[in-house]
């Protein structure tokens, strides 16, 4: 009872964890990583608006533009605007886990936000500067050539008048190749000089130099300002705009079914981990169904395939000490996983005894597979190995049975002598001596296991007494109360556990007999816990040995 | 002669012009932008706080006083240890309507323009540490940041905020240009009337223009004629303007056309503090930027004029 209570309690704290832990797994992964649609969805309205921004920017510069008296506020106005959009974009898309793609296109796109702010300014002083010029330069030409004329010189007008005409066409249209001619045409009108004018040399110089420095001023600003104009109307930000809303666009929706993963993998993952506690839960704590006599499996195992080369005469086989010859090699490698699997799964029916099955399957084709020459000298050696493979394969298939037909459990009210009489009666090797308690111990637990416990407690006490004549061979079994339940002992003269083996006791594997596989103790102890009890051994002076199984009485 | 050709040329064409544009290129100035009252007197008084400096002798009014038009009046403003700084300190009144701060625009921000005088050597020579520490311990400033800024209390951030935003509510709105924008046709004499509209014809109103009259835009100084060229004093980096900040080589000599709205208060003039007078301002305007000859009464006319764009009283 206390065992199955444990099973239970283990079943269910182990649920109780594995919910939490896929629950709060699952609670993080949605709270926290990240479901950033909301900063997804306001970096592209920022583009977008950002866009309509530069737009309305592009086009307020065509308009100032357009009007030579106009101020520059309304363009100045936009640079907050602008900057906080820029600002509040950056910092977006900064906190987004954007792909290095995406990251760059949206470093491009505030870059080409910055170098159209560049534009506008630049458009600014090359337009302020141009526009005064521009106005002056026809007014200045009208009044030169008016002057030319009154002094007489027509040609100074005429190239006046020709170089105005020019000037006014390269407004219209600037080129770099116009401007490179112009500059040569003032530059000779300059070096030329004035006519001699009525009012003096001095002043219409002056005027003349004046024209010569603004017609200047228009040729080197002039250009500029279209290459400011176009790079405004044909800004960078509107070929942009659309590939990276939708480049974002395409990294939410990759992002949130990165997030889904996470999160449907963590539930996924929880769920697992319940399933599978809640399996190995329930595969422990399932009672063997109820079995004949010495179906079990724990007496000395029938090989009953023969080893396929004769085995020469073995040396003592003790475990362990064997040599180790090429083909043993295999069994080294597989020999510890098996173990550590028998360990791991303490007696391990079910899934773990499959799972061990299998194992030694896989290590008896790995020998066959190096099966040497029958006059090798490593034959017998591998004979041998294989044969002790062949008994750990055996046992390993009897327990998967074991732990397969382990029936459910259903707890009956059981006279514990009734069962060892019936076992006992069945004992043909040797006369046990049965002292029962009166009035009889009663349990309560699956029938199913307390025969099965009963019926391994007995064939590892014969199993033990092997060897020895029928005469010389003593089972002594008893049953009485203790404070707690009923306690069983199994005492037989085949053998003295030593003192310094005593910790080896229920260590599956561990034996002292070459002819045992060392499982029948721990496989006792197995499902004497199972039934909520405990088993020892003990070594009694006189040269025997004492197997003690106590199970707890019912409503312990 | 030639100086009434001329003098006849420009009322023809400034009858002509006034007949078809009407717009004008400046505008009123506004109110000032709404703003917590409690920052704006917090600003205030850290405006005039010399315990921003390092050694608790210069205040921000002590460069941009108040009651001289917000500048000091001098062609170098003078700094902690008696240290002369590189370059005339512009007036603070009407500075929130400018693209940028300093002469260069190096500051992008008013806020941001607060750390370059008062981290500077030549200037405050202050560490935000120290300010802030000496601010933390102050007998009031403590309960007023926490009126004026109860979430972020006392930071460099909040200081740079209130100062300007008490910055931003300086605007010189009492004036004559303003008031005849307005429709007060007494507000200007015929002079200042002919002086604007020779600002106009010769084009100062190219860059001087908008609501702050300048302050939205950068220029070369020496547009139409080298100015540096000519001056006395040799070349600093200072005179480099915006090319300190953007490294072009375009911009060399570029600086921020100043505002006008506060010019009648703010002799010297230009960055370099070289021309005294605004009649000496106007001169190097019409000589390096202009590139033309005006007459006197045309000079004097647009002095006239740029006067009724301050307040008559500070």
């Amino acid at each position: 009872m206390k065992l199955s209570m444990r099973l239970r309690r283990s079943t269910v704290l182990g649920g109780t964890v594995s919910l939490l832990l896929a629950g709060a797994g699952a609670g993080a992964l949605y709270l926290t990583p990240l479901d950033l649609d909301s900063q997804f969805h306001a970096a592209i309205g920022l583009v977008q608006t950002i866009h309509r921004t530069a737009s309305r920017w592009a086009v307020e510069t065509s308009r100032v533009r357009a009007d030579p008296t106009a101020d520059f506020d309304s363009l100045s106005a936009f640079v907050p605007e602008v900057r906080d959009m820029r600002s509040a974009f950056s910092e977006t898309t900064g906190s987004l886990p954007l792909g290095q793609q995406v990251a760059a296109d949206a470093q491009a796109y505030v870059d080409a936000l910055d170098a159209l702010a560049e534009r506008v300014e630049r458009f600014k002083t090359a337009y302020s500067a141009i526009r005064n010029s521009e106005r002056y330069l026809p007014l200045a030409s009208d009044a030169l050539v008016e002057q030319a004329l009154d002094a007489g010189d027509e040609q100074f007008a005429q190239e006046l008048r020709s170089v105005a005409g020019s000037l006014a066409g390269y407004v219209a249209a600037p080129s770099d190749a116009d401007a490179q001619r112009l500059l040569v045409r003032i530059q000779m009108l300059s070096e030329r000089g004035p006519p001699e004018p009525p009012e003096g040399p001095d002043a219409l110089n002056e005027s003349l130099q004046s024209y010569v420095a603004h017609a200047r001023v228009v040729l080197a600003e002039r250009s500029r300002l279209k290459v400011h104009l176009d790079a405004i109307a044909s800004s960078e930000l509107g070929r942009r705009t659309e590939p990276l809303v939708t480049a974002l666009e395409m990294e939410r929706i990759a992002h949130r079914s990165r997030v889904s993963l996470w999160r449907y993998g963590a539930l996924a993952a929880g769920a697992g981990v319940l399933v599978v506690w809640v399996l190995v839960g329930l595969m422990r704590s399932r009672p063997p169904p109820r079995r004949g006599p010495g179906a079990h499996g724990f007496g000395p195992p029938p090989v009953t395939d023969p080893p396929p080369p004769k085995p020469a005469p073995a040396p003592a086989p003790g475990r362990g000490d064997v040599t180790h010859p090429p083909a043993a090699d295999v069994a080294e490698a597989r020999t510890p996983d098996i173990v550590e699997a028998m360990i791991d799964c303490g007696v391990l029916p079910g899934l773990m005894g499959q799972t061990f099955a299998a194992r030694t399957h896989r290590l008896l084709a790995d020998l066959d597979s190096v099966r040497p020459a029958g006059e090798s000298a490593v034959a017998p050696e591998w004979a041998r190995m294989r044969n002790d493979v062949r008994l750990l394969d055996f046992l390993a298939e009897r327990m998967t049975v074991l732990g397969r037909h382990l029936a459910p459990k259903r707890r009956t009210d059981i006279d514990v002598n009734a069962v060892l009489t019936e076992r006992l009666a069945r004992v043909r090797e040797v006369e046990p001596e049965f002292l029962a308690a009166r009035p009889a111990p009663r349990i309560e637990a699956p029938q199913a296991e307390v025969d099965l416990l009963v019926d391994a407690c007995v064939e590892w006490a014969l199993h033990c007494l092997r060897g020895l004549a029928p005469h010389d061979a003593g089972l002594t079994v008893t049953t009485r109360p203790y404070e707690a339940g009923v306690e069983l002992s199994f005492i037989h003269n085949g053998g003295r556990l030593l003192p310094e083996h005593g910790h080896l006791a229920f260590v599956p594997f561990a034996t002292s007999r070459s002819s045992h596989a060392g499982l029948a103790l721990p496989a006792i102890r197995y499902l004497a816990r199972r039934l909520g009890g405990t088993a020892s051994l003990a070594a009694m002076s006189d040269g025997q040995s004492r197997l003690t199984v106590q199970l707890p009485a019912p409503g312990e | 002669m030639h100086t009434r050709f001329a003098g006849a040329v420009t009322s023809l064409i400034l009858l002509a012009a006034a007949a078809d544009t009407p717009a004008e290129p400046i505008a009123p100035l506004p109110e000032p932008p709404a703003a917590v009252s409690f920052r704006v007197d917090l600003g205030a008084r850290l405006f005039h706080d010399p315990l921003l400096s390092a050694d608790g002798t210069v205040s921000c009014a002590s460069c941009h006083d108040l009651a001289t038009g917000g500048d000091d009046g001098r062609a170098r403003s003078v700094g902690i240890n008696g240290m002369v700084g590189g370059i005339n300190a512009p007036t603070v009144i009407g500075t929130g309507l400018d693209i940028a701060w300093s002469w260069d625009g190096r500051a992008p921000t008013l806020d941001g323009q607060i750390n370059g005088p008062l981290q500077s050597p030549n200037v405050m020579g202050a560490v935000w540490g120290d300010v802030i520490a000496r601010i933390r311990s102050h007998p009031e400033y403590p309960a007023l940041f926490a009126s004026a800024y109860p979430e972020r209390g006392i930071v460099p951030a909040t200081v740079r905020d209130a100062i300007a935003t008490f910055e931003r509510s300086l605007i010189g709105r009492d004036n004559r240009f303003d008031r005849w924008l307005a429709g007060d046709t007494e507000a200007l004499d015929e002079q200042e009337r002919f002086g604007y509209d020779l600002f106009k014809y010769y084009g100062c109103s190219s860059c001087h223009q908008g609501r702050n009259v300048g302050g939205n835009l950068y220029q070369r100084l020496g547009l139409v004629n080298e100015y540096f060229a000519q001056r006395a004093e040799p070349i600093t980096r200072m005179d480099w303007g915006r090319y300190n900040v953007t490294g072009a080589e375009e911009d060399r000599h570029v600086f921020k056309v100043p505002s006008l709205r506060m010019a009648a208060h703010t002799a010297p003039y230009l960055h370099d503090g070289s021309a005294a007078t605004l009649r000496d301002a106007v001169d190097v305007m019409f000589r390096f930027q202009i590139g033309r000859r005006a007459p006197d009464e045309h000079k004097d006319a647009i002095v006239a004029f740029i006067k009724t764009l301050s307040p008559e009283r500070l």
